[in-house]
């Protein structure tokens, strides 16, 4: 983990990453982010199960 | 106030014992000590009756008498058992004194007796050494009495407490003072032992477990901790700190709270428990405290942070900014997301699958910002999340009616579905009716929320072919959404839960003039509610419209007959028509529009 500064504005304190869950498109596109602060508990199956994304370009080949 | 240090064997000022006094009230609540032994005085001496204490082999006798004649030991033998023990006290803790109650000693007995300590609890006199490790005059003790029924009891396998006062669990206890049961020696190992003090005034040791190197029992809940006991194999005699003897147990620490264990009000490092479920407030309705900071609040077990505006943000950020993200509904009547704060920028658009059978609620909750800037027209799209419309017929002989739509049924309101095409009558969804199902969750917003009917198919009419009709449309959804944090909506058409157009209906190959098939109504329009803490910008609309209905064709002979229209909350669809005789090919819109449904964009000022 590398450096990071907190909130405080205090360099040196690791601070752990958000959990990110990409909204992915089916050919590999991003379209979005689901964001979580870190210390949260999350599902990220079910998460990403309920919320299926399909990219512009896919969605106009249809 | 503290006093100097006396040393045993001398005189003092009367104001030193009272600065004695004042220390001795002030350190010795729930003090325990070792003692020597106790006498038991319940029945009141007759004139003549001694109390003997034998101090390193003196006996110095105390004598109850019904009239002093001022020989030294005297003790007023008094009204009653009571008024004796007090006298007795009285001058063996004041022994150079003569008052009217008791007759000073001789100064070699005033000394003997003040290597002692004594403590009476009702008519029992507990006695004990004032040894220390630095000045220990008392060699020897034991004690007698004459009077019948009396007694002394040597005990130094119990300690003495001293009385005092506390508050234990909200319950105001005087201690009168008095013994501890009884210790056990130890085995083959030390151990360590913990006095306690509960609510009833009750002394009782947690004993540990032996071991070479012991370590402290748990202090038990619920209990006013006074001492830690350190035990010996083979002690019979129990010992202050000061005054520790070898091969003897002794007190290790005073442990005696200032507060009661385990409040500490500036660091808990327990939890703070009432005495019974649902038995005790914090705070009152007048004196109620002031910010409660907490990392979660529950109130019967279910969290309220999920009853409050904005929601618990439990579904994280959503942020979308090109494709469609969407959201299965599951057939379910109500989808509620828990966002953190909602993004829709780009050409990004969030849409919705699977309504309920009677049409869908879905809130979107954010706890933050709301920002709707994407350039797609809709980019949350609710439409035809309503009530499903009539599905196309595709009659097999003659005329076949068309289905009507569904109801949507929302949690006070039922609007109207479209009648299915039909030669007696094409009509729309009539306005709303009320039905009372109830559902608590979305209570808040119960009265307004409402969904699309669905609208009627049209009729289907075969001669030579199979002609289906168009399909009624969808009514549309209900959504709602929550912003916590600043509203920013700017695209035109940017949100919709408007009713889906009613289908076409068409000829089958080898149709003749006698074939016809009716267009399907447009479902009705849905509602949209947006709550906004903070408004950055609300230049986008809403798309409620009714869906518009499907076209019908024929032969040139019959007529076909559209759907009905789907009904909305405040309006009612369109009726379907019936057209005829246009000649092969030709169409004509014959299924009825849906209702407008109703949008509203408003400050909270509502919902906590
Ligand atoms: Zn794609
Ligand atoms: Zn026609």
């Amino acid at each position: 983990m590398s450096e990071n500064t907190n909130s405080t504005g205090i360099t040196g304190i690791e601070v752990a990453p958000p959990i990110v869950l990409e909204l992915k498109c089916s050919c590999g596109k991003v379209c979005g982010t689901l964001t979580w602060p870190a210390s949260t508990q999350v599902d990220l199956e079910k998460a990403a199960a309920e919320h299926v994304t399909v990219c512009d370009d896919c969605q106009s080949k249809k | 106030m503290e006093s100097t240090r006396h040393p045993g064997g001398n005189y003092f000022w009367e104001q030193q014992y009272n600065e004695l006094l004042s220390d001795a009230q002030a350190a010795s609540s729930l003090l325990a000590h070792q003692m020597l032994g106790y006498i038991t005085l319940p029945n009141q001496p007759a004139d003549g009756d001694t109390v003997t204490f034998t101090i390193n082999g003196t006996a110095i006798t105390l004598t109850a008498k019904t009239a002093l004649s001022g020989v030294a030991g005297q003790v007023l033998r008094g009204g009653s058992a009571a008024a004796f023990a007090g006298n007795l006290i009285a001058l063996a803790e004041n022994p150079q004194f003569t008052t009217s109650n008791g007759v000073a000693l001789t100064t070699a007995n005033q000394q003997l007796l003040s290597y002692l300590g004594f403590t009476l609890v009702g008519t029992t006199l507990y006695i004990y050494s004032l040894n220390s490790s630095i000045w220990s005059p008392l060699t020897s003790f034991t004690a007698s009495v004459s009077t019948a029924g009396d007694s002394y009891s040597a005990q130094t396998m119990q300690l003495f407490v001293e009385p005092g006062n506390y508050w234990l669990n909200g319950t105001r206890v005087s201690f009168a003072g008095g013994a501890t049961p009884t210790v056990t020696a130890p085995v083959s190992n030390p151990r360590i032992d913990v006095l306690t003090i509960d609510s009833s005034g009750t002394l009782a040791w947690t004993v540990g477990t032996e071991n070479a190197s012991p370590s402290v029992p748990a202090y038990p809940a619920n209990k006013i901790p006074l001492i830690e006991l350190y035990n010996v194999v083979g002690e019979t005699a129990l010992y202050d700190n000061f005054n520790q003897q070898a091969g003897q147990g002794y007190i290790n620490k005073d442990i005696r709270p200032f507060i009661q264990y385990p409040l500490n009000p500036t660091a808990l490092a327990t939890n703070l428990v009432p005495d019974s479920a649902g038995g005790r407030d914090l705070g009152t309705s007048g004196t109620p405290w002031g910010n409660v900071y907490a990392q979660n609040l529950f109130q019967n077990g279910v969290g309220v942070a999920a009853a409050k505006f904005g929601g618990t943000g439990a579904d994280g950020a959503l942020s979308i900014s090109s494709g469609t993200t969407t959201l299965n509904l599951s057939n379910a009547f109500l989808t509620t997301k828990n966002y953190t704060s909602i993004s829709i920028t780009g050409t990004g658009k969030l849409a919705f699958s699977n309504p309920n059978a009677n049409g869908s609620i879905i809130i979107l909750k954010s706890q933050g910002n709301v920002t709707l800037t994407s350039s797609s027209a809709p980019m949350i799209d609710a439409s035809a999340m309503g009530a499903p419309g009539g599905a196309s017929v595709t009659s097999s002989s003659s005329r076949t009616s068309g289905n009507p739509g569904t109801a949507g049924i929302t949690i006070f309101n039922k609007t109207n579905p479209g009648n299915g095409g039909n030669v007696s009558g094409n009509a729309g969804g009539a306005v709303s009716t009320f039905t009372p199902a109830v559902f608590s969750a979305i209570q808040k917003y119960g009265p307004y929320l409402f969904v699309g009917a669905g609208a009627g198919s049209g009729d289907s009419v075969k001669n030579a072919s199979n002609n289906p009709s168009g399909v009624g449309g969808y009514g549309g959804g209900c959504l709602v959404i929550e912003c916590g944090g600043s509203w920013n909506f700017t695209t035109s058409g940017g949100i919709s839960v408007a009713g889906q157009n009613g289908g076409n209906g068409s000829l089958g190959g080898g149709s003749t003039n006698a074939d016809a098939a009716g267009g399907g109504g447009g479902g009705g329009g849905g509602f949209f509610l947006g709550l906004y803490a903070a408004l950055t910008a609300n230049t986008g609309t809403v798309t409620v419209s009714g869906g518009t209905g499907g076209t019908g064709t024929d032969g040139g002979v019959v007529g076909e007959n559209g759907g009905g229209g789907g009904g909305s909350f405040a309006t009612a669809g369109n009726n379907g028509q019936l057209t005829g005789n246009h000649g092969s090919g030709s169409t004509t819109k014959d299924g009825g529009d849906g209702a407008t449904g109703i949008s509203v964009v408003a400050q909270n000022t509502e919902f906590s």
